[in-house]
């Protein structure tokens, strides 16, 4: 459907884009993740068409876009694109959204049977007479994927579309792009910060930094297993432990730490100085002893910190390593944990990840 | 001097009331030239400004800067250039527009083309970028996409487009040296305050000037309405 090969983008000398290769099935749901500024938008307005890039080719379906003489315009009128900040014209939301027919040259009651159709998939029936720009955040929202929608696309692209709404809003516009997804078999490429919205929505993500692509996987491959340092302190497997793998055992790496030996899963033989990436999550805390002397996983911590992190209890450990174990408000409250206290930390060596240094 | 208004407001009032045929003529004539000029600028300046403002090219905040240096160009400079260039031996010579209306018409429109072109640039530079983006992204050709953001940025190019008018309908430069001031010809409200007040006449100037100032509050007033119909 959608391939990018090598592609890079520079802007008066500096590198927006570099050596990014992605491709995007028909029917897919792409997530391009990264902190701000890492290249997501750049890479979707490449994408959509809106600009050039500087080096590498583009293809759409069958057209090498890169290689000159295309007909962008009807390219462009495959696709459509929503922006974090949606843009409002004047007039009722039905002008809003009839826009894209009307260039199409759609008019009259095909264009009014398609507004009020593509209306009423994104929640706001009866919003046609309203004026656009008496609508709020989420609405406008909605109604700007509306105008993306009403020409039935084959690639939706959405650019940090929850990026400035509130949660409701947000769940609200997450099913509309679930909806186009299912009912209209719309490819979707979206850019988002949001982690779990990534995760919620998306088949594949692509996660972005400094302008590269790091790693492409599914979620729970981006999430469970990092590819580098960088990827796994993004995507929140905040421990990131330095060590020398000692030995291999039966799928198991044995990494020596300054804080002891731990124990990882692995899929293949490493060797080296590693990074083991461990989830906060995947930490159990208790006030027993940390088991034997010396067994793997099994840490001797005390408590340097806490804070919350929603409904759960982020709490800062110094393990002969800083560690951070995510728990419960309700185990918090039984270990009555605070800062100072001796506690016992331990983890499944299928819940760490190995990162072998580049 | 209160007196002089006070007989000046008198006058205007029995000048307008009467329907003094020379006063409606020469208002009359001054209208229709006055809007003719910013018709016709309006034509040229709202695609020629919407152009630049769609496209990128080498020297375009040079031609900018030079388009609003024009913006305040004195009415005598154009008055003189365009009667240098319609004079019997200027290039525009055979078309005979020196001391005709269709001669200040041309002035008038010179006079304000950079006015109108560079607010229309202006204006729809500064519409959201993201009109410009989402126009491009649905699929608008060139024309579609400057149509759409000109019906945008209506309200602004009104505002620009009185502008011009006010500046056409008040200048006097280009309408002495190119109509000349024939009466029953070429005489219009500010042509004619001029040529008054060199007489003595301060009672008929300053009628007039209340005319040429009632008309332009006119315009503006419906303009206004327009506008707030519009937005409402």
């Amino acid at each position: 459907m959608i391939r990018c090969e090598r592609v890079g983008w520079e802007i008066e000398g500096k590198t927006v884009l570099d050596d990014i290769s992605l491709t995007v099935g028909q029917g897919e749901v792409l997530g391009l993740i990264g902190p701000s500024g890492s290249g997501k938008s750049s890479l979707i307005r490449i994408m959509d068409l809106l600009v050039t890039p500087t080096s590498g080719r583009l293809w759409i379906d069958s057209t090498e876009v890169t290689a000159g003489r295309v007909d962008l315009v009807g390219l462009r009128r495959r696709m459509g694109i929503v922006f974090h900040r949606p843009a409002v014209f004047s007039g009722d939301v039905r002008r809003n959204v009839s826009i894209g027919l009307g260039l199409r040259g759609i008019r009259g009651d095909d264009a009014r049977l398609l507004v009020e159709e593509t209306l009423e998939m994104v929640g706001l029936a009866g919003f046609g007479p309203r004026r656009a720009s008496s609508l709020s955040g989420g609405e406008l929202q909605r109604v700007a994927i509306a105008r993306s929608l009403v020409t039935r696309p084959t690639v939706l692209f959405l650019d940090e579309p929850t990026a400035n709404l509130d949660p409701l809003s947000t769940r609200v516009v997450e099913d509309v792009v679930r909806k186009a997804r299912s009912d209209l078999g719309t490819t979707i490429v979206m850019a988002t910060h949001d982690l779990d919205q990534g995760q919620r929505l998306c088949d594949r993500l692509a996660v972005m930094a400094a302008g590269r692509l790091v790693q492409v996987g599914s979620p729970p491959e981006i999430f469970y297993r990092p590819g580098t340092s960088e990827v796994a302190r993004f995507v929140g497997a905040g421990n990131l432990v330095e060590g020398t793998v000692e030995r291999m055992d039966r799928g198991v790496a044995f990494v020596r730490t300054t804080g002891g030996l731990l124990a990882v899963a692995v899929h293949a033989p490493v060797s080296g100085t590693v990074t083991v990436a461990i989830r906060p999550e995947e930490i159990v805390l208790s006030r027993g002893p940390a088991g034997p002397a010396g067994s793997p996983n099994h840490l001797s911590c005390r408590v340097t910190g806490v804070d919350t992190d929603g409904p759960l209890v982020r709490v800062h450990l110094d393990c002969g390593f800083p560690l951070i174990a995510l728990v419960r408000r309700l185990t918090f409250v039984a270990l009555a944990l605070e800062p100072g206290q001796e506690v016992s930390a331990a983890f499944d060596p299928n819940g760490a990840h190995l990162i072998a240094r580049a | 001097m209160v007196n002089e208004i006070l007989d000046g407001l008198t006058k205007a009032a029995e000048l307008i009331i009467t329907l003094d045929p020379e006063v409606i003529e020469i208002t009359t004539r001054t209208l229709v030239i006055s809007l003719s000029s910013t018709l016709l600028a309006t034509l040229i300046a709202v695609p020629a400004g919407g152009a630049i403002s769609l496209s990128e090219f080498r020297g375009r905040r040079a031609l900018l800067f030079l388009i609003q240096t024009l913006y305040s160009v004195p009415t005598v400079i154009v008055g003189l250039l365009l009667f240098l260039l319609c004079s019997s031996s200027g290039p525009l010579g055979p078309l005979r527009l020196l001391f005709t209306p269709t001669g200040m018409v041309l002035g008038q429109t010179l006079l304000i083309l950079p006015i109108l072109l560079g607010l229309t640039v202006t204006t729809l530079d500064g519409l959201d970028r993201g009109l410009h983006d989402t126009l491009v992204s649905l699929g608008a050709t060139w024309s579609q996409r400057l149509l759409l953001l000109l019906r945008e940025a209506r309200f602004a190019l009104l505002a620009a487009v009185t502008l011009g008018f006010g500046r056409a309908i008040s200048e006097v430069g280009v309408a002495i040296m190119i109509g000349g001031n024939i009466r029953g010809y070429t005489r219009v409200l500010t042509t004619a305050i001029s040529l008054e007040t060199s007489m003595g006449n301060i009672s008929l100037s300053l009628a007039l000037g209340i005319i040429l100032l009632a008309l332009a509050l006119v315009v503006n007033l419906g303009v206004n309405l327009l506008q707030g119909g519009g937005r409402r």
